[in-house]
């Protein structure tokens, strides 16, 4: 295990760096000065001279690349700016502020949008699969599978902006969405926070739905669970024990991708309700060409994806005594 | 779900010919079937799969003869009618009228603030996001089908490199990405200060959807023509002298013809939704374009006085998602029996 964790590590290192070589000099190859662009109105030579020598652009490319790369583990001196501390991402001119300390700021939201919306969207998905699987053919089933059609079939920028309309403006169960710190108010961090689970895991679950439904009956047909019957064992037993076990090794995987995608920032969700996590931010840094915001944020993104691809792994292997880590 | 039905019909024919051969000297034919024609067949019994493809046929339709449409209807989408007849919208800028100002002339209402005919921006918004859609599934596939089987095939050194090169771009954040690197490739095209025209953002969203968008095809591919690079089949014709060129083309192609079917079907609705996507985030297609992500990013502002304006992109998108989801159900339960779902 212990191998297998460092080796899957190490191998994230080298992504992430081809990673950032890849995006760095793709950002750098614009053509355009960035110190110019990160300029604010009424640029004066002085500032522009000045910007330039903070963001280490009179230095060649090649420099400037082993400035980021060192600044991640090390952290840079940038000039007025001051002294960016170790994970250094740059310095962000638009928002004033080190990329870095931009990004904490507004994970917080991102990572609690992550975890409800992956709660509701895998015990929504699961628990209709299940139904499913358990009745079978009845109108439950096809009511269950009509609905998650329609769920892979929508978009959050439609379902989010009616979910408003009717639970906000219309009938009036809850306020306006909106990110309060859980830490300052539990219970209002999950009211504001509700409507955009639900709504970020209707594009979720119906996946689950329909593999947790095929997986369950073909589960069921398993030759050790009918000789787990024929012993006579209580069938809720076998349901719980013996075929769910066996279902979940293939939705741990798909979860784990799924985690992968909304802890990296949901984008679509946070812009439609407003919530200032990490892709509100991406967006944000792309309108405003802030070039070193988008850069981190990239990075920091694939940096989740990558961290939870190992998780899964490692998880898959736990649960599933068949799988090597090899 | 109607596989047990399926190969019977063949027999069966068989079967009562020999039964009812009382003396009549020749039994009823055996009609020969090609892959296609079985494929067809089944695919004529389902009948949802049927009404999906007539909706998914309508939609191409619709975005193929968009300029006589709205020309038949008589309005532009590019025109602000809002503007020019000062009585179509009210003072605070929301169309005059029931729901969204639909009237005999502005079939679905009128956008608010400009008074754009919403009907007009709808069929060439579907004319917009369906052809861009279309290009990177096409490109996609491309990409995709060539690097998969030549993975495949030539398996060794190549296979590897190119597949730790696709694990990387797996593990990228797919929107992220998108967002980030439309604009960047729009300025390598196009100096910052000079207008963008529409062909160039076209060109920019759909080489940074292709570059992303191929690995799923490849690593399929890539399975399936390293199982059959095995077959004796090939290696009779490797044997028999073939050319490589002739193996990919005459012995492998043809059967991994099916799975590439299946799978751009599958692309297309998930391409035409990421183009929506990315034009509601605001970096892809931009106004005056008429795109029906930008509706959406249009209506989201107007939603609590004009709840009419979002329905019309919203209710289309969701019957034309769930219409090609079916569709690309029921050709792939058609061309491959096998696949349980």
């Amino acid at each position: 295990m212990l191998r297998f964790l460092i080796r899957r590590a190490l191998g994230a290192f080298v992504i992430i760096f081809l990673l950032v070589a890849l995006t760095f000099f793709a950002f750098h190859s614009s053509g355009n000065n960035p110190a110019q662009m990160n300029c604010p109105k009424g640029c004066t030579p002085q500032l522009l001279a000045q910007i330039t020598h903070n963001m280490h652009l009179d230095r060649s490319l090649g420099q400037q690349f082993w400035d980021y790369i060192t600044g991640l583990f090390v952290g840079q001196d940038m000039g007025t700016v001051g002294h960016c501390a170790a994970p250094c991402l740059g310095y962000s001119y638009a928002g004033q502020a080190f990329v870095w300390d931009r990004i904490a700021a507004n994970y917080p939201a991102t990572f609690v949008l992550a975890v409800g919306g992956a709660i509701c969207f895998l015990s929504i998905g699961v628990g209709l699969g299940m139904i499913s699987a358990w009745k079978q053919g009845s109108l439950l089933d096809r009511v269950s599978s009509s609905i998650s059609l329609v769920g892979q079939s929508t978009q959050i920028f439609f379902i989010g902006p009616l979910a408003m309309a009717l639970f906000v403006y219309n009938l009036k169960w809850l306020d306006r969405p909106e990110y309060v710190p859980i830490t300052q108010d539990p219970w209002g961090c999950f009211m504001g926070m509700i409507l955009p689970w639900l709504v970020m895991s209707v594009i979720f679950w119906s996946n689950y739905t329909r593999q947790v439904r095929s997986l369950m009956l073909e589960q069921l047909s398993e030759d050790h669970i009918r000789a787990a019957r024929a012993k006579g064992m209580s069938n809720r037993y076998v349901w719980w024990r013996y075929a769910l076990r066996g279902a979940m090794a293939p939705i741990i995987t798909i979860f784990g991708i799924d985690l992968g995608a909304v802890f990296s920032g949901a984008i679509i969700t946070e812009v439609t309700f407003s919530i200032h996590g990490l892709g509100f931010l991406a967006v944000k840094s792309v309108n405003q060409a802030d070039l070193y915001l988008e850069l981190g944020v990239l990075l920091f993104s694939s940096a989740a994806i990558l961290l939870f691809n190992i998780i899964v792994d490692a998880a898959y292997a736990l649960l599933d005594p068949r799988v090597r880590l090899g | 779900m109607t596989t047990p039905t399926e190969d019977t019909t063949t027999t069966e024919q068989v079967v009562v010919a020999s039964a009812t051969g009382d003396g009549a000297d020749k039994p009823a034919a055996l009609l020969g079937r090609t892959p296609g024609q079985i494929a067809w067949s089944r695919f004529k019994r389902n009948r949802a799969g049927v009404f999906c493809a007539g909706i998914v046929l309508l939609y191409i339709l619709v975005a193929i003869l968009a300029p006589v449409i709205t020309g038949l209807q008589g309005q532009s989408p590019y025109i602000p009618y809002g503007t020019r007849d000062l009585s179509l919208l009210d003072d605070s800028g929301l169309p005059i009228g029931p729901n969204g100002g639909m009237s005999a002339a502005h079939w679905l209402g009128l956008t608010p603030s400009n008074g754009f005919d919403v009907f007009a921006q709808l069929i060439y918004g579907i004319r917009t996001s369906l052809g861009i859609g279309l290009l990177i599934t096409i490109f996609s596939s491309i990409f995709g089908i060539v690097i998969g089987v030549a993975q495949g095939y030539l398996g060794g050194r190549f296979d590897y490199l190119v597949g730790r090169f696709s694990d990387l771009l797996l593990g990228l954040p797919t929107q992220l990405f998108f967002i980030a690197f439309t604009p960047i490739v729009l300025i390598w095209f196009v100096p910052i200060d000079r207008e963008t025209p529409v062909y160039m953002r076209v060109i920019a969203i759909v080489l940074v959807q292709t570059f992303l968008g191929w690995m799923g095809t490849a690593r399929l591919l890539r399975g399936l023509s390293l199982s059959l690079r095995e077959r004796e089949y090939v290696e009779a014709a490797k044997i028999s002298g073939a050319s490589s060129w002739r193996i990919i083309f005459k012995e492998l192609m043809p059967n991994l013809a099916t799975t590439i079917l299946v799978q751009v079907t599958l692309m297309l609705p998930a391409m035409v939704t990421a183009e929506a996507g990315l034009s509601f985030l605001g970096v892809g297609m931009v106004s005056p374009t008429p795109d029906w992500g930008l509706m959406f990013l249009d209506a989201s502002s107007y939603y609590r006085d004009d709840l009419t304006y979002l329905m019309v992109p919203g209710i289309s998108l969701m019957i034309f998602a769930i219409a090609f989801n079916l569709f690309g159900d029921s050709v792939r339960d058609a061309l491959d029996p096998k696949t349980i779902r």
